[in-house]
């Protein structure tokens, strides 16, 4: 009950914030709420006892933290801290605040709803913030996932097709990976963050952990190749990191997929490591694109490290460590996923370590094209990382490293998912 | 004694982190300071090592630590060995990189990535003497890839200028596509045996075997700069000369060789993969031997030169001749990190030659090259000015269509999903 009750009030803090930061018209008003709701947010959701088992389904039960949703959760939060940090004036002045806390707390909601009915409503709410900023093709593919989900769950086994395209539509697989891609072309680097890192699509399959998704293991797989390989050529660094973001995130549903423990283990780990390093990655990008009066290419070098060391370095360490670079949490989790995927699946699992190989040169290739080679703007009066900039990054950094060196503290709980999930089936 | 494995590779670590933590907190370190205080790491790992010679003649030494993660069966833990085959290379490495640590120190001097150089440095130090002493092949992957991240930064040392930045992606580009082979033998080996150990193989089929030697003959080819993947290896020479004796004349050009040494017992179930090494070496040998004589610049020369001798040291391996394959590398590190270290004053040793002789001495003109006749040298020329088009074949019969394909893909993405950005017009 005590656990409940400390969830609701988690929620509940990001929607009274929501509300409050709407009619605030300081910047640093709306900034500092946002933190602190962040803050508070993160230490309730760290602090809930964490229910045994998976409560999804159990009647008695409306909302809970358990051995299931407790790493979405923390991601969840880390995502809001991330964000709000980094985020530019200009972004802030928009509304982007309460949009992104009440968007969060229905995805909260999502994750923690004991009923698929209440779990269908989070996540048809947690969109609908930013219905403006998102393409009409996003939209589409979000009110058809809303509907196909609470049918799909209320029809049972006869409805798990329609659970299974909602989760297509929703996590961007291809062939309908469209919205992911638009919306990082759309929208501002952040709101795109938001609404790519909650991660619905392997959410749901987490819930619905079913034996017959192992097709939806080999179309992740699939994914994360074609991803990768348009991520190698595309030159606008905004798609690019849409295709980055579109193949690490599938392998999320290739180990959640493969029903091993160390495949879930290691999905449950690269769920904090996409979280955390592409929303910096995409909060460097913003920070870069306010200072310069072009938008960023990848058409040709642009020397940036002269001008902005400390956010090339913040750049590379979370690019690096996305694509699984060894003494940071990225290696663990890929290490994990490998060992699972392939166990599951000997053949198309080859296909992960080819999309990591890819990814990790997208990474070194945007790297070297935004921050190396010669200086093409005159940058002279523009600032380096902000301190604001500065103290979130190395928090990520030191997260992505601490965790890498002793992931221990991470696992026992996501070891225990695996136990949840496979005690439970079909829950 | 075995507690002193795991501090030779955590000191120079220790250091790459120190002099990263002040950097970043805005700490300005002497020039003296940053040489110092990797002497000292240098220094206390060559005193563990040197602690731990007397083991060579009692079998080596074993380090085993408790599990860095743990999930369900699967476990990783910290297996290091300092074993026969280990301890004169990384001796020899430590030795090296103390050596190039001083020659540095006023090379490098007053350059505005003096921090920097050294840093990649320490991080390549802690690298390759995880691959020296790791105990399994998963402990070697760490090392594995911080030797390559250390050795493309330090590729795109001088990142103003475009073509050091082009060589650094061209050779992550191969390093990350041979990585693959590593990689997956680790994930086969687990599934095969249990572990990731080279010792342990006795469970293994032949075909096994075959399996994991070949994708270890692939991961060896990239790191060792061996045929078809040794064009990056010319392009590499952009970055400071030290760092080009460190890792393309003593260590890291040998670290795929090393690989395979450790290797050896696999490799013996396996001849047919022996006859693959010892053609693969010979194709590189004659390749690079044709090649080195038609570059122009010292360096070039020098770098072909060590991949000739490398390809030799793969027939050595493949010819099952252990022994001699591990003196010449050991060796061969000696020599090659004394000519690069002496290659920029090399016109100032040519004069000091002439003068030293009284007056200039003729050339004699008696050069292998004039067994050839002349006809056939100048076509022989063409083919050694290209490297003999192995580059040009590769993308014409592999790459390029591959990347056709992409392209035209990207494009109707890009089609469907058009994004407007400031000041650039999209393509």
């Amino acid at each position: 009950m005590i656990s409940q009750l400390t969830v609701a009030l988690a929620i509940g803090t990001l929607l009274v914030s929501g509300v409050l930061t709407f009619f605030l018209k300081n910047v640093s008003s709306i900034r500092t709420v946002g933190f602190v709701t962040a803050l508070v947010n993160f230490v309730g959701v760290l602090l809930v006892p964490v229910a045994s088992g998976n409560t999804f389904g159990n009647q008695h039960i409306f909302i809970d933290v358990d051995q299931v949703n407790r790493i979405p959760m923390l991601a969840s939060s880390l995502l809001l801290f991330v964000t709000f940090l980094m985020a530019p004036d200009s972004t802030l002045r928009s509304g982007f605040v309460w949009k992104s806390l009440v968007s969060i707390a229905a995805t909260q909601l999502a994750y923690t709803a004991g009923s698929p009915w209440l779990m269908s409503l989070g996540i048809a709410i947690a969109w609908l913030p930013f219905y403006q900023e998102l393409s009409p093709v996003t939209r589409v593919t979000f009110a058809l996932a809303s509907v196909l989900l609470p049918v799909g769950l209320n029809l049972g086994d006869k409805g798990i097709w329609l659970v299974f395209a909602a989760i297509i539509l929703r996590k961007g697989l291809f062939p309908a990976h469209g919205w992911i891609t638009r919306t990082m072309g759309a929208g501002h680097w952040l709101t795109a963050m938001l609404v790519v890192n909650t991660h619905i699509g392997a959410f749901v399959l987490l819930r619905t952990s079913h034996t017959s998704a192992v097709w939806l293991t080999d179309l992740a797989l699939g994914t994360a190749v074609y991803a990768a390989a348009l991520g190698m050529r595309d030159l606008s660094p905004r798609r690019t990191l849409g295709w980055l973001s579109i193949s690490q995130s599938a392998f999320l549903l290739a180990g959640i997929g493969s029903q091993t423990s160390e495949g879930i283990a290691g999905s449950l780990l690269l769920w904090q490591v996409v979280v955390a390093s592409t929303t910096i990655l995409a909060g460097i990008m913003a920070a870069l694109e306010s200072r310069m009066s072009v938008s960023l290419t990848l058409k040709h070098s642009s020397g940036l490290a002269a001008r902005f060391p400390r956010l090339a370095v913040g750049f590379i360490i979370a690019g690096l460590a996305l694509v699984g670079a060894p003494m940071t949490l990225g290696f663990c989790a890929e290490d994990l996923l490998m060992h699972g995927t392939l166990a599951a699946h000997p053949r198309i699992g080859i296909l992960l370590p080819i999309a990591t190989a890819m990814n990790a040169i997208t990474v070194f290739r945007m790297f070297s094209r935004l921050f190396l080679g010669p200086v093409t703007e005159d940058l002279t009066d523009v600032p380096d990382a902000l301190p604001r900039e500065r103290l979130v990054i190395t928090a990520v950094i030191s997260f992505l490293i601490l965790g890498g060196l002793v992931p221990g503290w991470l696992l026992p709980k996501t070891a225990s998912t695996h136990d949840a999930l496979t005690t439970h089936p079909g829950k | 004694m075995t507690y002193l494995l795991p501090i030779v590779i955590a000191a120079p670590f220790l250091v790459f982190c120190l002099l990263g933590t002040l950097w970043l907190s805005g700490v300005a370190l002497s020039e003296k300071g940053i040489v110092t205080i990797t002497r000292v790491g240098l220094f206390v790992s060559t005193v563990c090592l040197l602690r731990l010679l007397p083991s060579f003649f009692t079998g080596g030494t074993r380090f085993h630590s408790a599990d860095w993660f743990r999930v369900g069966e699967y476990h990783f833990s910290i297996e290091l060995e300092l074993s026969r085959l280990g301890t004169f290379p990384s001796l020899l490495a430590v030795l090296l990189l103390g050596l190039i640590t001083h020659f540095s120190s006023r090379y490098i001097h007053r350059d505005r990535g003096f921090l920097r150089f050294f840093l990649m440095l320490n991080l390549f130090a802690s690298g390759i003497l995880t691959v020296f002493i790791g105990g399994a092949l998963d402990v070697m992957l760490v090392g594995w890839e911080l030797v390559g991240i250390s050795s493309v930064f330090l590729i795109a040392f001088f990142q103003e200028r475009e073509q050091p930045v082009a060589g650094a992606l061209r050779a992550f580009i191969t390093y990350r596509t041979c990585d693959i082979g590593l990689l997956v033998a680790i994930v086969l080996l687990h599934r095969f045996t249990g572990n990731a150990s080279l010792d342990d193989i006795s469970k293994l089929t032949s075909q096994q075997a075959t399996l994991v030697a070949c994708l270890l003959v692939l991961a060896s080819l990239g790191k060792s700069a061996q045929f078809p993947f040794s064009g990056w290896l010319p392009k590499a020479m952009e970055g400071p000369t030290p760092s080009s004796a460190a890792f393309y004349g003593a260590l890291s050009i040998h670290a795929g060789a090393f690989l395979l040494l450790k290797a050896r017992h696999l490799l013996e179930m396996s001849p047919a993969t022996c006859w693959v090494i010892v053609i693969i070496g010979a194709a590189t040998t004659l390749q690079a031997t044709l090649s080195s004589r038609a570059v122009a610049d010292a360096k070039s020369a020098l770098a072909l030169g060590a991949q000739a001798q490398v390809g030799l040291i793969f027939i050595e391996i493949g010819l099952g001749w252990d022994k001699l394959a591990l003196w010449h590398l050991c060796a061969h590190s000696v020599l090659r990190t004394l000519e690069f270290l002496r290659a920029p004053s090399t016109l100032h040793a040519y004069h000091s030659m002439h003068a030293a002789a009284g007056g200039h001495i003729p050339a004699t003109g008696q050069f292998y090259d004039r067994f050839i006749p002349e006809s056939l040298r100048l076509k022989l020329y063409r083919v050694a000015l290209d490297h003999s088009w192995v580059d040009t074949l590769l993308f014409r019969f592999f790459l390029g269509p591959l990347v056709a394909v992409v392209n035209i893909i990207l494009m109707a993405e890009q089609r469907m999903a058009p994004i407007q950005e400031k000041g650039l017009q999209d393509d």
